[in-house]
């Protein structure tokens, strides 16, 4: 990621050790800190834990204190069975309840066989262990022992025992929210630095560098924009005055050449002619600016864009692990809706926004120019998710999405515009690495940090954080973009029909689409953006594991993908992987019917990933080679241009036809049914490539892959 | 933000319309006629209770029988020379005085233009005060006080399950044979065995006291698990001869009064508290005078929620103690030992 932007090995180097050394530091830090808290949580989680199993103990205590004070005696109470298995409800930490008479024999029980207790209730009976509310570890149970003490005299002991592996699990949960502070610290903290030093440090000196080398071959018209009295000011302050000087030197000596115009005499004549003819020849050699100061030369880094996108995306990515389950909170019935579609309906109007406002937003760009476009658009996603924290209804909850939506839109594609802008073509390939990567390292950071908040903060809160975040990314564009992007023209070809119906008549484009590229984000917005965490938050698993679930996907994607891609493009292998991806996507989501667990719906999102991985890259590939044709009439611009609004026909598909599954069969079954669509679609695919073959039947000038 | 702002403006609104109403009310409290039949008990005072919760200002004038029915046709008189807003009765025979039956009301010797109210009438159709619970079909509402037989019996069943219910009754009291016709409906919903056993009625066309012993014996032969005793005069009367028997045959009694498990020998008692009949009747009243309902709009209902009562001593005789959950919600009359 870090050495994307620039190549010069001196500054590569100097990024590299700060880098190295603050994350170094940094990791060490937290991780101290992380331990240290971690150690004291864990010295407080017992007593705390004994404290509530106390409680309990007691309120079911005085209930039966109560009973026998009114003459039940001790062993003939009655409807123990139902009282105390209702006393373990709403405490799943809690493994059994056991009474115990005078000599530690149990008189009533319920929950988890006691067998390995038993000893333990009988020593606490004959005093071998204090009854004082503290748990003893006995077995795989902590068991707190609460004194049953009728008006008459003892009755016996009540036993509250605390699965041990609650303990672990809840210090695991923690020890994984630090894990996710940690890896989002860091990450945020790389491209704060990321930012920082190319926008104070390595951009500046990178430009001096650009500079100087025009210098030296005699290019004196640009000075550069001093923008800080540091060190780094100062050293581009030194330089604008070298160049400063030699400039005033050309231009003095143009000015007494001119004064020694009006001059008669032969001599001076002479001088003149000789004075002439060496600035002729300064002037072929060198090149000066016509003002009388050199030009300010401005230059626009990638880093530029990538920070606000990042935060952008960020903040938007904060409600993914939630955003079903809030909706769900908000239900408001829909006329012709199922209550699953109902849900389903926000995400996908979100999709279609986005869709639709893609080519708009694209065209704004190349009339308004980058900068308003995404100040606009990131002011729509502050209203949009201010709007959704404070949402009323469903009703409302989708207005303020469509908002976001458009926001979303707009401000993605400015972005993608300045990257057009400031890129060439031979090195804009890495601008859209830049692009995505920003896209994806956001995803992993929103997706797993938004669990957590959701969880500490609530939902509507994590929604204000978003919008504050989109204020803070529009600020970054404020300050950085400049006003207009002098730059190539943005190349966006407007899609019409007509293009559409040209690739759509490619047999060979519509099952690519179809069987394709459709059912891939299909499965992404039904199984990972809707399901997910519909059903863990039914297989009871908190904000926090459902967004570290969510991010798997993103981190696979974010190796993944850029190392599938290049294998792709040095192996010439496309179709198979394609298929390869398909049969991982759709057998991972499949799977989870076997299991109907956490881990089973996991494994399934890490499939997923493993396998848009392995499919996204090659099958955009596959594009110029199957629509060789096309490519020639429209150009690859548009071609490429309608795959993706085609491609989004699936994201604004996905969650409606989840919802129907979903409705129809339950959670595990939907996602087993996206499953086999994609499955199904994997085979129509392969079998058509292998028969059809990927280029066109004409004499193949490329050997498919 | 629009619709917040309006939610806010209504709310103010509605805020002042309410100061506004009450100034008014507070200027002029609705004036309540009540009248007793044995003294200011826990209805009366649940009654009055309620509006003073509710900030709604009353003047009650209080009005006692004593048990005395020739003082009822003064109060009739009274009440209407006072031209008071509601008029509250109290008990079967203040209401049957006051207010006549359905089918035999006199405007000279009844109310018949004053809303009125009556409470603690235990069966209200059976004596005629109201056609049926639905609507009274004239200017009077009411609230009925007895628990019904379906709650009734799954109190019985979470203290003790049965599948054989046994049930004396006297068969010249309509409210006895409606309330035994019930218990069949449910028996054959329910799924479990009624025993019923009428009293015999002797030359004089009495029910016959004598016979109740011979009875509970006959249905703890047949193997009753409880006893169910009504709300019959004639048990009410030997309620000591009929609970009595029965633990002497191990048979446990749930009755739909109070009077058996507190005096006799009942052990579990499914009762409405009388402070609780009193609330909830004046919540009918503040519907016909604030919410101005008409009372025969309103149909005759009984409060939700119950009490129940155990009596310890019996649970112990008979070694049938009350499930612990049961207990956290029950009076229970303490063991005298």
């Amino acid at each position: 990621m870090a050495e994307a932007t620039h190549r010069s090995s001196l500054i590569g180097r100097i990024r590299a050790r700060l880098f190295g050394l603050a994350i170094v530091l940094l990791l060490v830090a937290l991780t101290a800190i992380s331990l240290y808290s971690l150690s004291q949580f864990e010295h407080d989680l017992v007593p705390e834990m004994d404290r509530k199993a106390a409680a309990v103990g007691e309120s079911l205590a005085a209930d039966i204190v109560r009973a026998v004070d009114y003459g039940v005696p001790p062993n003939a109470l009655k409807g123990m069975g139902p009282f105390l298995a209702a006393g373990m409800e709403g405490h799943p930490e809690i493994r059994y309840l056991a009474v115990c008479d005078g000599e530690g024999a149990v008189l009533y029980h319920a929950g988890a066989a006691v067998d390995g207790v038993l000893a333990h209730f009988r020593a606490v009976a004959a005093g071998g262990a204090a009854a004082d509310g503290r748990s003893v570890r006995v077995d795989v149970f902590y068991d707190t022992a609460v004194p049953i003490t009728a008006r008459a005299g003892a009755v016996g002991t009540l036993h509250v025992g605390v699965d041990q592996k609650f303990v672990q699990k809840t210090l695991e949960d923690i020890v994984l929210d630090i894990l996710i502070v940690l890896l989002v610290s860091l990450l945020v903290t790389f491209e704060l630095l990321l930012f920082l030093i190319t926008f104070n440090i390595s951009g500046p000196i990178e430009t001096v560098t650009k500079l100087m080398t025009r210098v030296e071959n005699g290019d004196f018209r640009h000075a550069m924009e001093s923008r800080s009295k540091d060190e780094v000011g100062q050293f581009i302050a030194a330089f604008n005055d070298a160049v400063g000087l030699v400039h005033d030197l050309y231009r003095g000596m143009v000015r007494r050449a001119d004064a020694y115009r009006q001059a008669t005499g032969d001599e001076l004549r002479t001088a003149r002619r000789r004075m002439v003819a060496a600035l002729r020849q300064l002037h072929d050699r060198f090149a000066f600016a016509d003002a009388p100061k050199p030009a300010v030369y401005r230059e626009s880094t990638l880093v530029d864009v990538r920070t606000p996108l990042f935060i952008f995306v960020f903040a938007e990515e904060l409600s993914r692990s939630f955003f079903p389950i809030y909706v769900r909170d908000l239900f408001a019935p829909v006329p012709y809706l199922t209550p699953e579609a109902v849900i389903g309906l926000p995400i996908a109007l979100f999709m279609l926004f986005v869709a639709i406002g893609t080519p708009f937003a694209g065209a704004w760009t190349d009339r308004y120019g980058n900068r308003p476009v995404f100040l606009w658009g990131a002011g729509l996603a502050v209203v949009g998710f201010l709007g959704t924290a404070l949402a009323f209804n469903l009703y409302d909850l989708m207005a303020w999405r469509v908002l976001t939506a458009v926001g979303y839109a707009m401000a993605t594609m400015a972005c993608q515009g300045y990257i057009v802008a400031i890129t060439t073509a031979e090195n804009r390939a890495r601008g859209m690495a830049v692009f995505v990567g920003a896209i994806m390292v956001a995803a992993i950071c929103g997706t797993s940090i938004g669990g957590v908040l959701a969880e500490r903060l609530g939902f509507r809160a994590t929604f204000f954080l978003s919008a504050a975040l989109a204020l803070v990314a529009a600020a970054f564009v404020h300050q950085v973009f400049r006003r207009r992007e002098s730059g190539p023209e943005a190349e966006q070809p407007k899609v019409t029909t007509r293009e559409v119906l040209i690739l759509l008549r490619n047999p060979r484009f519509a099952v690519m689409m179809l069987f394709g590229a459709v059912p891939a984000k299909l499965i992404l917005t039904g199984f990972l953006f809707y399901l997910t965490p519909l059903f863990l938050h039914e297989l009871g698993n908190s904000q926090s594991d459902i967004g570290r679930g969510m991010m798997v996907y993103f981190a696979i994607m974010v190796f993944g993908n850029p190392l599938c891609a290049r294998l792709a493009d040095r192996f010439r292998v496309r179709a198979p992987l394609v298929t390869a991806g398909g049969v991982l996507a759709g057998g991972g989501a499949l799977v989870v019917l076997l299991w109907h667990d956490t881990a089973a719906v996991i494994g399934g999102i890490a499939a997923l990933g493993l396998g848009h991985s392995l499919s996204t890259a090659p099958l955009l590939a596959m594009v110029p080679v199957v629509c060789e044709r096309e490519v020639r009439i429209l150009g690859q611009t548009m071609v490429l241009g309608v795959f993706r609004i085609l491609e989004r026909i699936g994201s604004v598909a996905g969650p409606f036809v989840t919802a129907a599954l979903a409705g129809l069969f339950g959670f595990a079954e939907a996602m087993a049914g996206l499953g086999a669509i994609v499955l199904g679609s994997t085979v129509v695919f392969t079998l058509y490539f292998l028969i059809a073959g990927s280029a066109p039947p004409r004499p193949a000038t490329r050997p498919a892959g | 933000m629009r619709r917040r702002a309006l939610l806010a403006a209504a709310l103010l609104a509605a805020l002042l319309a309410t100061v506004a109403a009450t100034d008014a009310r507070a200027a002029d409290p609705y004036r309540v006629y009540l009248v007793a039949w044995r003294g200011w008990e826990d209805a009366c005072q649940g009654f009055k209770d309620y509006f003073t919760a509710e900030g709604i200002p009353i003047e009650v004038i209080f009005r006692d029988a004593g048990r005395d029915k020739s003082k009822l046709p003064l109060f009739v008189a009274e009440a209407k020379a006072l031209d008071v807003d509601l008029v509250v009765t109290w008990g079967t025979s203040v209401t049957l005085g006051m207010l006549g039956t359905h089918d035999g009301t006199d405007p000279a010797k009844h109310i018949t233009d004053i809303p009125s109210v009556f409470m603690i009438v235990s069966q209200p159709v059976g004596a005629k005060v109201v056609p049926d619970f639905t609507s009274s079909g004239r200017n009077v509402a009411g609230t009925s006080y007895l628990v019904s037989e379906a709650t009734q019996l799954k109190v019985a069943r979470s203290y003790r399950p049965f599948d054989r219910l046994a049930v004396i009754y006297n068969p010249l009291e309509k409210n006895s044979v409606l309330n035994v016709t019930r218990l069949e409906r449910l028996a054959d919903s329910e799924g479990f065995e009624l025993l019923a056993r009428p009293v015999p009625v002797d030359a004089e066309g009495k029910p016959d006291a004598e016979a109740l012993p011979g009875l509970v014996a006959e249905v703890a032969a047949a193997g009753a698990q409880w006893l169910y005793q009504g709300p019959d005069s004639f048990l009410n009367v030997n309620r000591d001869v009929l609970t009595g028997e029965a633990v002497r045959h191990g048979v446990p009694v749930f009755a739909a009064g109070e009077n058996p498990v507190r005096r006799a020998s009942a052990l579990l008692g499914v009762v409405n508290r009388y402070y609780m009949v009193g609330q909830f009747t004046a919540h009918q009243a503040v519907r016909i005078l604030v919410d101005k309902v008409s009372p025969r709009d309103l149909p005759i209902a009984s409060p939700s929620r119950f009490s129940l009562i155990i009596n310890m001593d019996v649970a112990k005789t008979l070694g049938l103690y009350p499930p612990i959950n049961l207990l956290k919600f029950a009076e229970v009359i303490p063991a005298r030992n």
